[in-house]
C-alpha cells in the first residue's frame, strides 16, 4: 500500500520546488545542500515507483501524456541508480554551489521525464530542461574557463534540438497527433519520403547527445570541463537519453513501417545499415584519439565516443542480437564509465591535477581506488565475469552473424585500441613511480568507497549472470514486439554462432588464481625492494634524479604511424566550415551595412518598391 | 558420474601436461635457434631446470602487492583460457564458449603482466609495455580477420564445430580452402608468439628484456610457466581453426609445426623498429586476410 500518489505533475512540480528550496536552504546553511538533495534523490526514486502507469496532464490546451513501462523502468532505474551513486561524491566536495546542486537535481528529474513522456511536446521539454541545466552545471563554478566547452555543448545541443524539433514537426504536421500512441496508429499514412526525412532528423538530433560521429565534437569537451564529480553523471547517463531518442525514432515508429524496411542491405534497413557504419567509425575513430591523449579526462572522455559507437553499431544490425547488446552496453558503459570518472574525480580531489605525466605511483596511497579503477577496466577492457564481457561478446556475435565483416572488424579494433588506452590511464595514474609532490596523498573518503563498491556490485553480478540482465531485455523487446534473444539461461547464453558461461568462467578463474597463488607461495620468500631507486637499469646507477615515470608521449611510436589518420578531424571541418560562415557573413556586411544612412535609405526604397510592385500583382 | 570424473581427471592433468610440454616446446627452441646458428646450444630440457632452479631461489624482490599479483594472474589468465581451447579433441570447459571468449579469455593475462610491470616502475619494462600493446594493436586485426572468415565459412564460432567440419583426414583442412586467411594469420602468429621480427616488447638489446626487467626468482618463474602454456595455446588456435585439431599426439605434432616456422623465421631476421612492426601488420597481412575474408563472402 502505497503511503502517498502523485499525479505526474505533482511529481515534477515536487522536485523543482524541492530544487529551490536546496537553492535557499543551501546559500543560508552551506552543509545542508548536498545532505538535501541527496534525500531528495532517494525520495524522488521511491515516489518514482508509486506513480501510476500512465497519467496525463492538461496545461496550456495541451494535453500532456506519461507512461511507464518496462524501457522506461530500465532507463530509469539506471538514471536514478548512477545519480545517487554520484551523489554520493557530490557530498565530499563543499566547494560546490547550491545552485549546482538545485540544477543537478532538476538535471536528474528531466532526464527522467524524457523516459517517462508519451508525447512529442513533453518530451522535447524535457529534453530541451535537461541540455539547459547540463549547460548551467558546466559553467556554475565560473564562466571564464569552462566557457569555450559549454559554448561548444549548448551549440551542438541547439543544432541537435532543432533536428528533432524539426523532425516533431514533421510527425505532428502529418498524422494530426502528438501522443505517441495515435502517430504510431497512423504512422501508415505519412508518406515514405517524409518519414524517412523525419527519422533522419531525429536520428541525426539524438545522435547528438549520443555521440555519434561527426557530431561528437562537443563531447570530449565537454566531458572533460564539466564538474569532475559530475562527468561521471554526464557522460555515464545523459549520453544514455540520446540513445534512447535514437531506439524510439528508429524501432517505436521507423521500424514498424513497411516500406521503410523495403531496401535491405545485410537483413537490416538502409538506414541502419548507415547507422552500423557510423558506429563502426565512432568506436574504432574516437578510441585511436583516445590513445593519443595527455590528460585523463579527455582519455575517458573519448573513451566514452569510442563506446558509444558501439551501442549505435549494434542499434544499426537491428535483429535480436543487435538490439540486446546495445541495450546491454548501454548499462554496461553506463556502470563502469560512472566509475572511471568517480575514480579520476577522486585523483584530482587528491592531487589537484588530471595531467597523467604528472600522477603516477598512486596504488601506494589510493590502493582502493586502484582496485577499483582495475575492476573498471577490466570492464571496459571487455573481460569475462564482467558485464562489459556480455554486451561486448553479444554485439560481436551480432556483427559476425549479420556478416558485417568490415565493420566488426573495426569494432575489434577499437576494443584492442581500448586495452592502449585502459593501461596508459592506469600506468600514468596508480602505477609507476610516486612523485615528490604526492607523498602526503590520501586515499579517497568513505563517500567514495561506497560508491565504487555499489558500482562494482552490478558489474560482476551480470558478468556471472548475463541471463539475468538478458531477462529483462528481452521482455522490453517483447513489450514492443521487436525481435528478441531467447537461448539464454541464468549464466549460460548462446547465439546461433557460439554459447558462454559466466558463471562457469568466474569460478574456472578463481581456481586457476588459487594455483597460481598455491605456486607463489611454495616459490619462497620475497624481499621488499631496498628503495623505490632500487631498480636495474642496465648499469646504470638510480638516484632520486631519474625520471622513472614512463607517461610523457607513451603510445609516440603509433602516433608516428597512425598520423595520416589522426589528421582526420571533424573539429577542423567545422572550423572551416565557420569560416566560410564569417567570411561570407563579413562580406555581407561590408557590402551593405556599409553605415552610410543614405544608403540604408536606398535600401528602404528598392524594398518598398518591391512590396508595393508585389501587392499591386497580387491584386490584380 | 563416471564421465564427470574422466572429464575432471583431464581438467587436472591437461594444465600439467602443457606445462611440460611448452617448457619442452622453449628448450627445444634454443635447440633449434642454436643449430641454425652453428651452435651447439643447451639440452632440450634446460628449461624445465631453470624453472625448477628460479622457484627454488631464496629470495625474490619485490616492489608492492600488484607486483607480486601480476605474474599470479598472467599465469591463471592463461590457465583459464587453457580451458576453453580444445586440446586434442578434448572439449575441457571449451563446449561453453566459443573463439571469441578465447580472444577474451587470453587478453587477462597480458593485462595483469602489465599491471604487475607497472608497480614495477622501471621505465624499461613499461616502454615493453607500450610496445606490446602496439603490436598488439597491430596482429589482433589481422588475427581476427582470419578467425572472421573461419567462422564465416562454417557458420559457427565454436571450436569443436570447426574441428569437426574439419574432420575425415588432411584433405578436409580448412588450410586449403582458406589458404588466404590460414597465411595471414601464421603471420600475424609471429607477433603473437613475439618472435622475430616482432620481438620489440623483449628487446633484450634495447631495453633489457622490456616487462621482465624487475622480475625475478619465482615471479620470473611464473612468467616461464605463463610464457610455456601461452605458446601451446597460440600455436592451438592456428591448429584447430586451420589444421583440423585431431588426436592428442598429433595434436601436439601440428602445434609444433608451426611453433618451427615461426622459429626458423626469427633464427635468421633482425628486428623491426616497434612503429614499422606496426605498419607492417596493418598492410600486408591485413591485405592478404581481407581478401582471403572477401573471397570466402562471395564464395559463400
Amino acid at each position: 500500500m502505497n503511503l502517498v500518489t502523485l499525479s505526474y505533475a505533482q511529481y515534477f512540480g515536487l522536485f523543482v520546488s524541492l530544487s529551490v528550496v536546496i537553492y535557499l536552504l543551501g546559500k543560508g546553511v552551506p552543509p545542508i545542500k548536498s545532505v538535501l538533495s541527496f534525500l531528495s534523490l532517494l525520495l524522488a526514486a521511491y515516489l518514482f515507483t508509486t506513480l501510476q502507469s500512465t497519467g496525463q496532464t492538461t496545461l496550456l490546451l495541451l494535453n500532456f501524456t506519461f507512461g511507464i513501462d518496462i524501457l522506461t523502468k530500465f532507463f530509469v532505474w539506471m538514471t536514478f541508480g548512477i545519480a545517487i551513486i554520484v551523489s554520493f561524491v557530490l557530498v565530499s566536495n563543499k566547494e560546490l554551489s547550491p545552485t549546482f546542486h538545485a540544477l543537478y537535481l532538476i538535471n536528474v528529474i528531466a532526464t527522467v521525464f524524457i523516459f517517462l513522456s508519451r508525447d512529442l511536446i513533453s518530451f522535447f521539454l524535457a529534453w530541451e530542461l535537461m541540455g539547459w541545466t547540463t549547460f548551467a552545471m558546466i559553467i556554475s563554478d565560473g564562466w571564464t574557463d569552462k566557457l569555450k566547452a559549454a559554448r561548444k555543448y549548448f551549440v551542438w545541443s541547439a543544432i541537435g534540438a532543432y533536428f528533432v524539433l524539426i523532425g516533431f514537426a514533421i510527425l505532428i504536421s502529418q498524422t494530426g497527433y502528438y501522443q505517441f500512441e495515435p502517430i504510431l496508429a497512423h504512422i501508415g499514412t505519412i508518406p515514405t519520403g517524409w518519414l524517412i526525412f523525419a527519422v533522419a532528423l531525429l536520428v541525426a538530433g539524438f545522435g547528438v547527445k549520443a555521440a555519434m560521429m561527426p557530431l561528437h565534437v562537443w563531447a570530449p569537451d565537454a566531458y572533460s570541463e564539466s564538474p569532475h564529480e559530475f562527468t561521471g553523471f554526464f557522460s555515464g547517463v545523459l549520453s544514455k537519453a540520446g540513445i534512447y531518442g535514437v531506439f524510439m525514432a528508429f524501432f517505436y515508429f521507423a521500424a514498424r513501417f513497411e516500406a521503410f524496411n523495403m531496401l535491405r542491405i545485410h537483413g537490416t534497413s538502409i538506414f541502419g545499415y548507415i547507422m552500423v557504419w557510423i558506429g563502426a567509425i565512432t568506436a574504432f575513430g574516437a578510441a585511436l584519439i583516445a590513445t593519443n591523449q595527455e590528460y585523463g579526462k579527455k582519455l575517458l572522455a573519448w573513451s566514452s565516443v569510442s563506446q558509444l559507437g558501439y551501442i549505435i553499431f549494434a542499434f544499426g544490425i537491428a535483429d535480436s542480437l543487435g538490439m540486446t547488446g546495445a541495450l546491454a552496453h548501454a548499462l554496461a558503459h553506463a556502470l563502469f564509465k560512472s566509475m572511471l570518472f568517480i575514480i579520476m574525480a577522486a585523483v584530482i580531489m587528491r592531487t589537484g591535477t588530471d595531467h597523467l605525466p604528472s600522477l603516477g605511483g598512486l596504488i601506494k596511497k589510493m590502493p582502493l581506488s586502484f582496485i577499483f579503477a582495475v575492476v573498471g577496466g577490466l570492464a571496459l577492457a571487455g573481460i569475462p565475469m564482467t558485464i562489459g564481457f556480455t554486451s561486448k561478446w553479444i554485439i560481436y556475435e551480432a556483427g559476425i552473424h549479420g556478416g558485417y565483416i568490415f565493420t566488426t572488424t573495426l569494432i575489434f579494433a577499437a576494443s584492442t585500441a581500448a586495452f592502449l588506452y585502459y593501461y596508459r590511464f592506469v600506468y600514468s595514474v596508480f602505477l609507476g613511480p610516486l612523485h615528490e609532490e604526492h607523498k602526503e596523498v590520501k586515499e579517497a573518503p568513505a563517500y567514495y568507497w561506497i560508491s565504487y563498491i555499489l558500482i562494482a556490485i552490478p558489474i560482476f553480478y551480470f558478468g556471472l549472470y548475463p541471463g539475468k540482465l538478458l531477462a529483462i531485455i528481452s521482455k522490453i523487446l517483447d513489450t514492443y514486439d521487436l525481435p528478441s534473444l531467447q537461448t539464454y539461461t541464468a549464466t549460460t547464453v548462446a547465439t546461433p554462432l557460439g554459447t558462454f558461461n559466466g558463471l562457469l568462467i568466474g569460478l574456472g578463474f578463481g581456481a586457476a588464481l588459487l594455483v597460481g597463488l598455491i605456486l607463489y607461495l611454495i616459490g619462497g620468500r620475497t624481499k621488499k625492494a631496498a628503495s623505490p631507486t632500487d631498480k636495474y637499469l642496465a648499469s646504470e646507477v638510480v638516484t632520486n634524479e631519474f625520471e622513472l615515470h614512463y607517461a610523457m608521449d607513451f603510445y609516440k611510436f603509433l602516433e608516428r604511424e597512425l598520423h595520416g589518420i589522426l589528421k582526420i578531424s571533424a573539429q577542423k571541418f567545422y572550423e572551416f566550415f565557420e569560416e566560410i560562415v564569417r567570411f561570407t557573413a563579413d562580406l555581407n556586411r561590408k557590402l551593405f551595412f556599409c553605415g552610410n544612412g543614405q544608403a540604408y535609405l536606398y535600401y528602404l526604397t528598392i524594398i518598398l518598391t518591391i512590396l508595393i510592385f508585389a501587392i499591386w500583382r497580387i491584386n490584380l | 558420474m563416471n564421465a564427470i570424473g574422466i572429464q575432471i581427471g583431464w581438467i587436472i592433468f591437461m594444465p600439467i601436461l602443457v606445462i611440460i610440454m611448452g617448457l619442452l616446446y622453449l628448450g627445444a627452441a634454443r635447440k633449434i635457434t642454436a643449430r641454425v646458428h652453428n651452435r651447439y646450444g643447451p639440452p632440450i630440457y634446460q628449461n624445465i631446470i631453470d624453472v625448477i632452479k628460479l622457484f627454488s631461489k631464496k629470495r625474490a624482490t619485490n616492489h608492492g602487492v600488484m607486483f607480486s599479483l601480476g605474474p599470479i594472474m598472467a599465469f591463471s589468465g592463461l590457465l583459464i583460457s587453457l580451458m576453453f581451447i580444445p586440446i586434442g579433441n578434448k572439449a575441457l570447459l571449451s563446449f561453453n564458449g566459443d573463439i571469441i571468449v578465447l580472444l577474451y579469455l587470453l587478453v587477462i593475462a597480458p593485462l595483469g603482466m602489465a599491471l604487475g610491470v607497472g608497480e614495477g616502475a622501471n621505465p624499461m619494462g613499461t616502454i615493453g609495455i607500450a610496445r606490446a600493446l602496439t603490436l598488439m594493436l597491430g596482429y589482433e586485426v589481422v588475427l581476427v580477420i582470419s578467425a572472421l572468415s573461419v567462422m564465416l565459412y562454417t557458420g559457427s564460432a565454436s571450436f569443436m564445430k570447426i574441428i569437426e567440419a574439419q574432420s575425415g583426414g588432411v584433405g578436409h583442412w580448412f588450410l586449403w580452402p582458406l589458404f588466404l586467411s590460414a597465411l595471414a594469420m601464421d603471420m600475424a602468429l609471429q607477433g603473437v608468439l613475439g618472435e622475430k621480427p616482432f620481438d620489440q616488447p623483449i628487446a633484450p638489446h634495447e631495453i633489457a628484456s622490456g616487462p621482465m626487467v624487475e622480475f625475478g626468482g619465482k615471479y620470473l618463474g611464473l612468467l616461464q610457466l605463463y610464457h610455456a602454456v601461452a605458446i601451446v595455446v597460440e600455436t592451438g588456435i592456428m591448429v584447430n581453426l586451420f589444421l583440423g585439431g585431431g588426436t592428442l599426439f598429433w595434436w601436439f605434432v601440428k602445434s609444433f609445426t608451426v611453433f618451427f616456422i615461426a622459429l626458423l623465421i626469427n633464427a635468421v631476421m633482425p628486428r623491426f623498429r616497434i612503429g614499422q612492426a606496426f605498419k607492417f601488420f596493418w598492410t600486408y597481412p591485413a591485405a592478404i586476410s581481407l581478401l582471403g575474408l572477401i573471397l570466402v563472402a562471395i564464395l559463400k
